[in-house]
C-alpha cells in the first residue's frame, strides 16, 4: 500500500489529460495487452484455467503501470511504476484476507478463498436497490430472519422520505440516512439479530454525509463498510481517498469494488477481466482492505451473461492466484426481472461459475430472504465442485436463461412477493421459486440446505461465546459482588456475545441433598448446591450490567418465573429489555427446588402449569394493550402493561428444560427462539420437535442451540485445565453447529484479576476449533 | 480525379483521422460540394459507426474515436456551407449533476447524439445545477441533459428544473435525464421533457424534442421499459452474449 498522502502529490503533478484521451488510451492499451498475453474470452469455458488467470494478472499489472488512474478532481493522471504495483500485490498475497464483521454470535468473516475450497462462500445478503418507506423494514427483515444470512453487504436506499429527497452533500443526505439506520435497527430487532453487520452505508455516500452518520452512533467498525472504490473505467477523485483515510483512522473495513463494462471501452469479457483486476490493484494501492467485489456488467446494466461469468472468473482466479483478497460479487440477475424465476436461473449461473472461481462472499442482491436462503443452499452445494463440472452445469443453466430471457416479464415488487405484515413469502411466489429450484435440481444443481449443513452457522461465521457470571463463590467474596460488573465490561471488551445470570430467590436446606461436588468449582446441578451460596437478585444484577455495557447480550438464565406474579415478570423484563436496547434473552423454567417454592408461597406441583400461563401472559403483555386473561392460576381484566420491550414481540425467549417433553416441545414451538436442556436430547424427541415445528410453519434451523464447555479438573483442589476442557467440549459443539458456547470462568481461575487474560485465551482456543 | 463523399465516408467509419481530414481538405480545394461531403461523407460515416456499435462490432472507444475523427472535418467544412444548411439537428449541453462522478453513461449519450448530427457540449461531472443553465445559455442549447446514477444525485435533476422554473426559463429549454436509477416514472414525477432507456434510444428522443422527423416506432421503443430488445440488439447473430 502506498501512503494515502502520496496521492495528494500524484494527483497534483501527474500529466494533464483530457478524459476522452485517457479513455481511448485505456481502451486501446487493453486490446493490445489482451492480444500480447493471448487472453481469449471463451463462452464455452466459463471457469478460466490457470494459464489464462496468470495472463490476466500480468496484463493487469502492465495496464495499470502504463495507463494509471484518471484523477477526475484535477484532470491529471496518477502514475505508477510496475514495481510499486507488484509490491502491492505481494503484500496482499502475503496477508490473506480475514475480515471480521458483526458482533458476538453475528460475527462473520470475509476470508480469502480458492475456487477449489470445499467451504461455502459467506451468504452476505444484500437487499439492494431502492426501497420505499412502507416496505423498507419488512424487506430488510425478510433477509435478516434467514439464519443462513450472515450479514449484509449492502442495504437498500430510500428514494424519498415523505417530501424529502436525499441529496448528496446536503442536509437531506444525512436525514434520510439516519431514518434508514433507525429502520435497519428495527428490522434487525424484529429478526432478533441486532448485532448483524450492515455493510455499505447506502444513502450516505459523500465524506461529510458518511462521517455525520457514523457520528450518530448507529454504525461502528463492527457493522459498517465504507465505499472507497474507483469508478469505472479507472477514474478516481478525492472522495474515495478521503474516505479511505477515514477508514484507516477509524478501523473500518473499506468497501472496495472493481467494475468494468462489457461493450463499453472494453470490448468483451477478456478486456473487462484485465481492467477489473487493474482497477482492484489501483484500490489496493491506497486502501488498507481485504475484500473486493467484482462487478462485470454490460453497458446497459445487463448482468449474469456468459461474458460476465467469464470476466468474473478471469479476474477472480487471477486474484486467487496472485492476491490474498476475499473476492465477492452480486448474485443476481437483471434488475427488471428481480424476484422472478428468470433471475433465480441467472443467479444460479453466477453461483456455479463464481464459487468455482474463488468467490468468498456473495451479495444476494435484489431478491428476498427466501431467495437468499435458496441461493445460499446452492452455494453450499457448489462449494468444492470441480471446474469442469461447474462449467458443464453453468452451460446448462445458460441455455435455460437464453430460453427465458426473451419471455422476460417484469420485476415482481417485494410487497407482491412477501406479505409485508407477516414477512412471509406469498404462496404463488414461493411456489414459483420452489418450482425453479426443482428444475435446477433436475439439471444437476446441488442444493444443500442449512438444516443439513448445520455448519452453515459455523463455517460462515463463528459461534458466539458467553460466560456464566453466577455461583462465583470460588472467585470472589460475597461482599465483592460488584466485581461482576467489571467482569461484564471485560466480557464486552473481549468481543464476546453475552453474560448469563442465574436465578434463585432462596436456597433450602435440601439443595445439597445429593451431595456437594468434589471440586467446588464444578457445575452445580439438582440437589448438589450449597444452601449458603450467594446468589444476587437476577433482575437487579442484570439491570446493573445493562447500565455498564452497551453491546453484550444479557442472558437471564434459568429464571424461575412461577415464583413471581406474571405481570410483574412481564413488566420487569420489558423494562430491562427497553433500557438495554433490546439485549435481553430470557430462559424461563419451572425449577427443581421445592423448598424455594414453599418459601415463596407457590405450590411446587403447579409450577409447570403456572409457567405455561406465565409464558402466555408475557406474550400478551409484550404485544398488546390492554390485556385480559382468564387462566387456571392467573386472572385479570383490561390491564395496561407498559412500556413494551425494545424487541418487537418481546425479549428473545429460550425454553429451558431437563428433556424435550411434550410440554417443553409445545413451549418451544410457540414461544422459543431456541432451547437449552440439562441432558442430551433423545433423537426421537428431536424428531417430535421437528415435526411440531413443521406443523407450526417453523423450521428447526430457526432454533438457536447452545453448548457448555465442561471443565476437566486435574484434581479436586485446583481449577480446571482450560486447553483440555476446550479440546474435549468444543469440537462436538462446533460440529453440531451450536450458536453459542458457554463457559463458566470461575471453573478455570481463582483470581478475579485474571479475567481479561482468561477471556482472551479462552476465545483464542475456542476459535481455533471453529 | 476529385475526392468523393464515399471516400470520406469510408475514412470516417474506419477511424482514419488523418486520411479523413486530408480528403476533406482536398475536396474543398477541388470544389467538391461541401454539403455532400458533410452529409454523405462525415455524417454518414458517423452513422455507420453507430450502426456497427449497435451490431456489437464497434465499442465505446470507437464511438469516442469517431467523434475525434469527425470534429476537425466538420470544422473545416462548416465555413463553406451555404446558410441554413448542414446545421446541427439540435444543440445539447450535458453532464453529471452535483455529487455524481459517473462518466460512461453521459459520455455514451454524447457520442450517440454527435453521431447523429447534434452539437453536444460535454460539461463534466459533479456540476452545480446553475452551471447547466449558464452553459445552455452560452451555447444556445435547446436541450439540457442531466446524468444521475445514484438515488442521492437524482434529486439534483429536479433542482435544475426548479431553477429553470424560478428563472422563467422552463419553456426555453428541454430537460432530459438518464442514469441507472433514472426511470420513466422518475422523469414523469420530475416533470422533465424526456427519458430514454439507453444512449441509442436518446437519439430519437432528442430528435423528437427538437422537432426533427423521427420514426414513431423507434420513438416508442426508446421509451419502453423493456430491456429485451436492447439486450438482443447487442448480440451478434449466432453468438450468445
Amino acid at each position: 500500500m502506498i501512503p494515502t498522502i502520496e496521492f495528494q502529490h500524484r494527483a497534483s503533478r501527474g500529466p494533464v489529460t483530457a478524459v476522452d484521451d485517457f479513455d481511448l488510451e485505456l481502451a486501446f492499451k487493453v486490446r493490445e495487452l489482451v492480444a500480447e498475453y493471448e487472453i481469449k474470452y471463451d463462452p464455452g469455458q466459463l471457469v478460466v484455467d490457470d494459464r489464462t488467470a496468470d495472463a490476466i494478472f500480468e496484463a493487469a499489472v502492465k495496464h495499470l503501470s502504463e495507463i494509471g488512474l484518471y484523477f477526475q478532481s484535477t484532470g491529471r493522471v496518477i502514475k505508477y511504476d510496475e514495481q510499486e504495483i507488484r509490491q502491492v500485490a505481494r503484500e496482499s498475497q502475503q496477508n490473506p484476507a480475514c475480515v471480521n464483521l458483526g458482533k458476538g454470535v453475528e460475527r462473520m468473516q470475509l476470508r480469502y478463498r480458492r475456487g477449489s475450497d470445499t467451504w461455502a462462500p459467506t451468504n452476505y445478503a444484500g437487499p439492494a436497490g431502492v426501497a420505499e418507506k412502507d416496505w423498507f423494514i419488512p424487506y430488510v427483515q425478510s433477509f435478516a430472519q434467514e439464519p443462513s444470512v450472515r450479514g449484509f453487504g449492502i442495504v437498500p436506499g430510500l428514494a424519498k422520505l415523505d417530501n424529502l429527497d436525499p441529496k448528496a452533500g446536503q442536509l437531506s443526505e444525512v436525514t434520510v440516512a439516519l431514518w434508514e439506520q433507525e429502520a435497519l435497527r428495527e428490522a434487525l430487532k424484529r429478526a432478533g439479530r441486532l448485532d448483524m453487520n450492515l455493510g455499505l452505508l447506502c444513502t450516505a455516500s459523500t465524506p461529510s454525509g458518511t462521517m455525520a452518520v457514523m457520528a450518530s452512533g448507529y454504525r461502528d467498525s463492527f457493522n459498517t463498510q465504507i465505499g472507497i472504490h474507483i469508478m469505472p473505467e479507472q477514474k478516481l477523485s478525492w472522495n474515495p481517498l478521503l474516505l479511505s483515510q477515514y477508514c484507516e483512522l477509524t478501523g473500518i473495513e473499506p468497501w472496495q469494488s472493481a467494475m468494468s463494462c462489457i461493450g463499453g471501452l472494453c470490448r468483451d469479457a477478456a478486456d473487462v477481466a484485465v481492467v477489473m483486476l487493474a482497477n482492484a490493484l489501483g484500490q489496493l494501492s491506497y486502501a488498507k482492505a481485504g475484500s473486493m467485489s467484482y462487478f462485470p456488467s454490460h453497458l446497459d446494466g445487463t448482468w449474469a451473461t456468459r461474458a460476465s461469468h467469464w470476466a468474473f472468473s478471469g479476474a477472480g482466479r487471477a486474484a486467487e492466484r496472485h492476491l490474498g483478497l476475499a473476492i465477492g460479487t452480486s448474485i443476481s440477475g437483471i434488475d427488471k426481472a428481480w424476484r422472478t424465476p428468470l433471475t433465480l436461473w441467472q443467479s444460479a449461473g453466477v453461483v456455479v461459475t463464481s464459487v468455482a472461481s474463488g468467490l468468498s462472499y456473495a451479495w444476494i442482491a435484489g431478491h428476498t430472504g427466501l431467495e437468499a436462503r435458496l441461493i445460499g443452499q446452492m452455494m453450499n452445494g457448489c462449494a468444492g465442485m470441480p471446474a469442469d463440472r461447474a462449467n458443464e452445469l453453468a452451460q446448462k443453466i445458460m441455455r435455460k436463461v437464453d430460453e427465458l430471457l426473451p419471455k422476460q416479464g417484469k420485476q415482481l415488487p417485494f410487497y407482491e412477493a412477501y406479505d409485508v405484515n407477516t414477512v412471509k413469502p406469498r404462496p404463488a411466489y414461493e411456489k414459483a421459486m420452489m418450482q425453479t429450484c426443482d428444475e435446477l435440481a433436475a439439471i444437476g444443481m446441488p442444493f444443500r440446505s442449512s438444516a443439513v449443513v448445520v455448519g452453515g452457522w459455523v463455517v460462515a461465521g463463528k459461534p458466539g461465546l458467553t460466560v456464566i457470571l453466577s455461583e462465583l463463590d470460588t472467585l470472589i467474596r460475597p461482599e465483592e459482588e460488584r466485581r461482576v460488573l467489571d467482569f461484564a465490561r471485560q466480557v464486552e471488551d473481549a468481543g464476546w456475545y453475552g453474560v448469563h445470570i442465574i436465578d434463585h430467590v432462596v436456597m433450602g436446606p435440601g439443595s445439597a441433598r445429593n451431595g456437594l461436588p468434589e471440586n467446588p468449582r464444578a457445575f452445580r446441578w439438582v440437589g448438589n448446591q450449597r444452601p449458603d451460596q450467594h446468589m444476587p437478585s437476577q433482575i437487579v444484577m442484570m439491570s446493573a450490567i445493562a447500565a455498564v455495557t452497551s453491546r453484550i447480550r444479557l442472558m437471564a438464565t434459568a429464571t424461575l418465573a412461577p415464583l413471581r406474579p406474571p405481570l410483574l415478570n412481564a413488566k420487569q423484563w420489558a423494562t430491562l429489555d427497553l433500557i438495554s436496547g433490546g439485549r435481553l434473552t430470557l430462559t424461563p423454567i419451572g425449577g427443581w427446588q421445592d423448598e424455594e417454592y414453599e418459601a415463596m408461597g407457590v405450590p411446587f406441583a403447579e409450577r409447570g402449569g403456572r409457567l405455561d400461563e406465565q409464558l402466555e401472559i408475557m406474550h400478551l403483555a409484550w404485544r398488546e394493550t390492554p390485556i385480559s386473561y382468564h387462566g387456571r392460576y392467573y386472572r385479570f381484566e383490561n390491564v395496561y402493561v407498559n412500556p413494551k420491550p425494545a424487541q418487537a414481540g418481546g425479549p428473545e425467549i429460550i425454553i429451558g428444560g431437563d428433556r424435550l417433553s411434550a410440554r417443553v416441545i409445545a413451549r418451544i414451538v410457540r414461544y422459543g427462539k431456541g432451547y437449552t436442556l440439562t441432558s442430551e436430547p433423545d433423537p426421537q424427541d428431536l424428531a417430535r420437535l421437528a415435526q411440531a415445528m413443521e406443523q407450526a410453519g417453523r423450521a428447526m434451523r430457526d432454533l438457536r442451540t447452545s453448548g457448555l464447555i465442561f471443565p476437566v479438573f486435574p484434581d479436586a483442589l485446583r481449577p480446571a485445565d482450560l486447553a483440555r476442557s476446550i479440546e474435549a467440549s468444543v469440537p462436538p459443539l462446533v460440529a453440531a453447529g451450536v450458536h453459542t458456547i458457554t463457559v463458566k470462568p470461575s471453573q478455570f481461575i481463582d483470581d478475579p484479576t485474571e479475567m481479561p487474560r482468561f477471556l482472551k485465551e479462552c476465545g483464542r482456543l475456542v476459535m481455533a476449533y471453529c | 480525379m476529385s475526392v468523393t463523399p464515399k471516400e470520406i465516408f469510408e475514412a470516417v467509419w474506419k477511424l482514419q483521422k488523418k486520411k479523413a481530414y486530408d480528403l476533406v481538405q482536398q475536396g474543398l480545394a477541388e470544389g467538391v460540394d461541401p454539403v455532400a461531403m458533410l452529409k454523405e461523407g462525415v455524417i454518414a460515416g458517423l452513422q455507420e459507426v453507430g450502426r456497427r456499435f449497435g451490431a456489437g462490432e464497434y465499442f465505446l472507444a470507437e464511438l469516442v474515436m469517431s467523434g475525434k475523427v469527425a470534429e476537425p472535418c466538420i470544422e473545416l467544412i462548416n465555413p463553406h456551407l451555404p446558410p441554413n444548411t448542414g446545421g446541427p439537428q439540435g444543440r445539447v449541453v450535458i453532464g453529471a449533476v452535483t455529487g455524481d462522478l459517473h462518466t460512461i453513461g453521459y459520455g455514451l449519450v454524447t457520442t450517440q447524439l454527435e453521431l447523429n448530427g447534434f452539437e453536444v457540449h460535454k460539461l463534466g461531472i459533479d456540476l452545480p445545477s446553475m452551471h447547466f443553465i449558464e452553459k445552455a445559455k452560452e451555447h444556445k442549447a435547446e436541450i439540457i441533459g442531466l446524468s444521475a446514477f445514484l438515488v442521492t444525485t437524482i434529486p439534483y435533476c429536479k433542482e435544475v428544473v426548479g431553477y429553470l422554473e424560478d428563472m422563467g426559463l422552463r419553456d426555453k429549454y428541454k430537460v432530459i435525464i438518464g442514469g441507472t436509477e433514472c426511470t420513466a416514472d422518475k422523469a414523469d414525477a420530475m416533470d422533465v421533457d424526456g427519458w430514454a432507456l439507453n444512449a441509442v434510444a436518446s437519439v430519437p428522443l432528442c430528435k423528437h424534442i427538437c422537432g426533427k422527423p423521427v420514426d414513431e416506432a423507434e420513438l416508442a421503443r426508446a421509451r419502453t421499459h423493456d430491456h429485451t430488445w436492447w439486450y438482443n440488439s447487442r448480440r451478434i447473430k449466432g453468438v450468445a452474449a
